[in-house]
Order: C-alpha cells, then structure tokens, then sequence
C-alpha cells in the first residue's frame, strides 16, 4: 500500500470515528437527561470508533514498519520477535504465564550488531465475581527488548534496574498486594496490642510469622539471582535512577564511570524505567512502556513515518553509545591506557 | 501501659541491634574489599618473576630496571600495613616504566609468551583499579557511619577509627596522552 493510499485511509478512519465520537457526545448528554440506554448506545458506538483507529493503526504499522527498517539498513519481520526462551535467557524476567512477541528488527548500529522486539509478559490471575472464579492474564511487563551483542566477553553477570525495583522486572501487582497483605498484618496486631486484646506474649508469635513470611515474600519477589550482590557505585546520579547488581570487582569492571554516565543519559533520553543485564558476549535492555511506532491518527501518514525514522534511528543510537563507551574501555584497557 | 512501654523498649533494643550490626557489616566490609584489593596484588606479584624472564633477553640494557621491578616485588611480599601499601604503589610505578620502556623493543612484542603475559597484567591491572573502587566505596559508608546517628556512639564504644580511601599517586594524575596510544 503506497503512502498516499494510506493517508487517504487516515482521512476516511478520522471523518468516520469523528462522526461517531460527536454521536457519542450527543448520546452522552441525552443518557445525562435521564435516557439510560443513551450511555449504552454511546459506549457501543465509542467501540466501534475505537475499532476503526486500531484497525487503521494496524494497517500503518504492517505497511510502513517492515520497509521503514529496509531502508535503514535493518532486518525486519512483524509478525516475528524474541522467543520466549530468548527473552528468559536475558535474566531480566520472571517466567510469565503468557508471552507474546513481535516486530523483530536486526541490524547493526555504529557497527554493533543488535536484536529488538516488542515483547509483552503476562501473570495469570484469578477474578471472583459472586460465586465464580474466572481467570484473566494481566500484563505485568510491556515494552522493548533489545540485545547488543557486544565485540568481547564480559566476566561473570552484571545486572542493573530502575531504583528500588529488584534485580529484574518484578510483578508489581503481586508485589502490592503482598506489601498490603504483610503492612496490614502489622498494623492489625499492633493495634491488637494496644487496645490490649492481646497480651504481648500472644502477640510475639504473630510478629515471628509475619516477619518470617515478609522475608520469604520479598526474598523470592525482588531476591533475584543468587551469588549477584547489590553493588554501590560512586556516580550520584547513577544511584538515583538505578540499582545494580553483581560480583563487587568484576561489576565495577563493567560499570566504569563512564558506562554510568551512558546509562544515565540513556535513561533520561528514554524517560521510562530501564532494566539492563550484561551476560558473556551480550548487552540485554528491556525499556518499559514504549510503543516503538505509534500512529497518531490527527498526524499526516508521511509525518508519522518521518517521526519514526528520526525516533527510532535515536533511540538505537543512545543504546549503543552504551556498547560503544564498553567497546572504548575495552580498547583503552589492552592498549594500556587505563 | 506495660504493654506500651515493653513495645517502646523492644523498639529501643531492635533500634541497638540493628545500629549495631550495620557497624559491623560495615567494618567487615572494608575488610572483605581489602582482600579483595589484595588478592589482585598478589595475582599481579606472582606474574612479575615470569615477566622478568620472558622479557630479560630482549631488554638487556634494562638490567637495573628489571632488577629494581623484583627488588619491589619481595620488598612488597614481606611488607604489611603502610609499608606494603607504599611498595605496591612503587611497583605500579616501576611497572609503568617497563610498559613505558617496551615501546622500544619490537621484537618482544611479537612474541607469543609476552603478548599472553601482557594481556594477563592488563586484566590484573584492570581487576586492581575495579577492587580499589570498591575498597574506596566501601571505606565512605564505613567512615560516613562513625560520623553519623545512631552508629557514632556504638562505632565509638567499639574503638573503631577512620580509615583512608586509596588516592592516585601525583605522577599517575597526568591525563595519558589519547591520540599517541591510539596510533600505536
């Protein structure tokens, strides 16, 4: 489909769902002056309008993205993406209860061979409404997985995440309601204790099985990978955004002040949480929350496209600035310059 | 009331228990970061003798150099405290001056028992400035923790003293001189 077919698409999708959405408007106000199926209607049609962006959207992406990557010099194949095997070996993930893959792209960058996809990992979950349990998969990490694959071997594993966010992804919704769970248990005894229902003889059992489950809970959610120690480096602004984690001497070998620096000019540049594992001869980063190739439907198909280009042509560029400041530090190092 | 005080006094003692053994923690890890600064030494001791003799053909009028190199070595293994810390620093230095002197010798440089020596030390040396970092990391929260509340006092009922982070010598404080390494 060539561009201009595809931008008289954009006007049709945008004169269709604005007719629909002003109907949905209409039907709003009329359901607010006491016409109950107004909102049933309103929510039916604002579907319908919802379905036609997506479809459009899906359109954009299967036209544009595969030969946008070509004419970068990538490899790209849509309906492909990391395996879930792949994405594991990373070490950046808990094993979901479902995962989903796609748009692979391949490529090198400043010389740096790398892989992406977009990946989305989700928990089973169960819902009680009344008297049935019905199950549901939430997302629990979306966004995209690169690796790098880096031109010498790196010593043992080097892991960094967002501050405070464990050692990698972390199910926050199992970890909020564990933290809720363990908090209120607390508080309940607590209080127990005060208004002397309890006596403190009855009550220090209840502390010993709190604090022992509240170990094992964030051991297991946020412990990560034994024999990796929480490793504090001296850049501050480093610490502020991330965490990371490692053997004290071979992390540090890794993460230079200058490795640091590129991390955080990564993140800033990203805006959203970063999750990072540097394993043998690859540099994995998982960014959170990013649809690489967005559609706005309100902007011209040629703009969008151009706005992809120049993002993502960016965004791969800022991750290997990383793998080339490790590729500098590596080439300083044997020529005795450090 | 006696509930309320026995669970203030329980605080005070977990407050104590804790303060105590982050001391602690702290302290054994300054002791475990240097180990681990002097475990790369030693690595980088034991390489000297195969150095010297894979490089003593080629660089005969380096004879005074080479012997001063493993003069440092056994001064440095039979040394502790300040001494060995100041022998290790000559040694880097002296070292320095091989790799510096090497420059002029183009043969050793192809051979294979040398280029396999020098990649070993590079890591070494690599090991040695990562182990520092984590030694002076570790020697910050341990000194900020004497200073600070509530550790000051238990820190201070324990006898423990301050401790000196490692510095770069003033003649390793010149910037190397990039583009000339890069030519090479």
């Amino acid at each position: 489909m060539s561009l201009a077919e595809l931008e008289a698409a954009r006007k049709r999708t945008l004169l269709a769902s604005g007719v629909l959405y002003s109907l949905v408007g209409v039907l709003f106000l009329l359901g607010l002056g006491g016409r109950g199926w107004a909102f049933l209607l309103g929510a039916i049609l604002a579907f319908f309008a919802r379905l036609l962006i997506g479809a459009f959207q899906a359109e954009v992406k299967k036209a544009l993205v595969s030969p946008m990557a070509s004419a970068m010099g990538f490899r790209c194949s849509p309906g492909r993406g990391f395996s879930r095997e792949e994405a594991l070996a990373s070490g950046l993930f808990p094993s979901p209860d479902r995962y989903e893959a796609e748009d692979l792209v391949e490529g090198e960058v400043s010389g740096i061979p790398f892989t992406s996809s977009d990946i989305a990992l989700y928990r089973k979950v169960r819902v009680k409404s009344g008297n049935v349990n019905t199950y549901r998969y939430q997302k629990f990490f979306g966004g995209t997985l690169y690796r790098f694959h880096l031109p010498f071997p790196v010593g043992g594993e080097v892991r960094f995440g967002p501050r405070g966010r464990g050692m990698g992804v972390v199910d926050r919704g199992l970890l909020l309601i564990g933290t809720i769970v363990i908090g209120g248990g607390f508080l309940i005894v607590t209080l127990a204790t005060f208004s002397e229902e309890l006596s403190v003889r009855d009550v220090l059992p209840f502390y010993a099985f709190l604090a022992l489950f509240a170990f094992l809970f964030f051991a297991t959610t946020l412990g990560g990978k034994k024999g990796l120690q929480r490793v504090v480096l001296e850049s501050p602004e480093f610490e502020r955004l991330y965490d990371a984690y490692g053997d004290q001497v071979e992390a540090r070998k890794v993460l230079t002040p200058r490795v640091q620096e590129a991390l955080v000019r990564l993140r800033a540049y990203l805006g959203g949480p970063v999750w990072g594992a540097v394993r043998g001869r690859d540099l994995w980063l998982a960014v959170e929350g990013r649809d690489r190739f967005p559609v706005p439907v309100l902007r011209p198909v040629g703009e969008t496209l151009e706005a992809w280009k120049a993002r993502y042509r960016e965004e791969l560029l800022e991750a290997s600035r990383v793998v080339e400041v490790l590729k500098l530090e590596e080439e300083a190092r044997r020529r005795g310059v450090l | 009331m006696n509930a309320l005080i026995l669970v203030l006094l329980g605080a005070l003692l977990a407050l104590f228990v804790w303060a105590y053994n982050a001391v602690v923690a702290r302290k054994n890890q300054v002791e475990n970061a240097f180990g681990a600064v002097e475990a790369q030494l030693k690595r980088r001791r034991d390489l000297i003798p195969s150095l010297v003799e894979a490089v003593r053909q080629y660089m005969a009028h380096e004879r005074d150099l080479l012997e001063r190199l493993t003069r440092l070595r056994e001064w440095a293994e039979r040394t502790q405290g300040e001494e060995h810390l100041k022998a290790e620093g000559e040694l880097s230095r002296v070292l320095g001056q091989v790799w510096a002197r090497l420059e002029a010798y183009p043969d050793l440089k192809a051979s294979g028992n040398f280029l396999q020596l020098q990649a070993a030390l590079t890591e070494i040396e690599d090991s040695i400035a990562a182990a520092r970092r984590y030694y002076n990391q570790a020697v910050t929260e341990y000194n900020n923790a004497l200073e600070q509340i509530p550790f000051a006092p238990i820190a201070r009922a324990m006898g423990l003293a301050r401790k000196p982070v490692f510095t770069v010598p003033e003649e390793e404080r010149a910037a190397p001189d990039l583009g000339e390494l890069f030519r090479r």
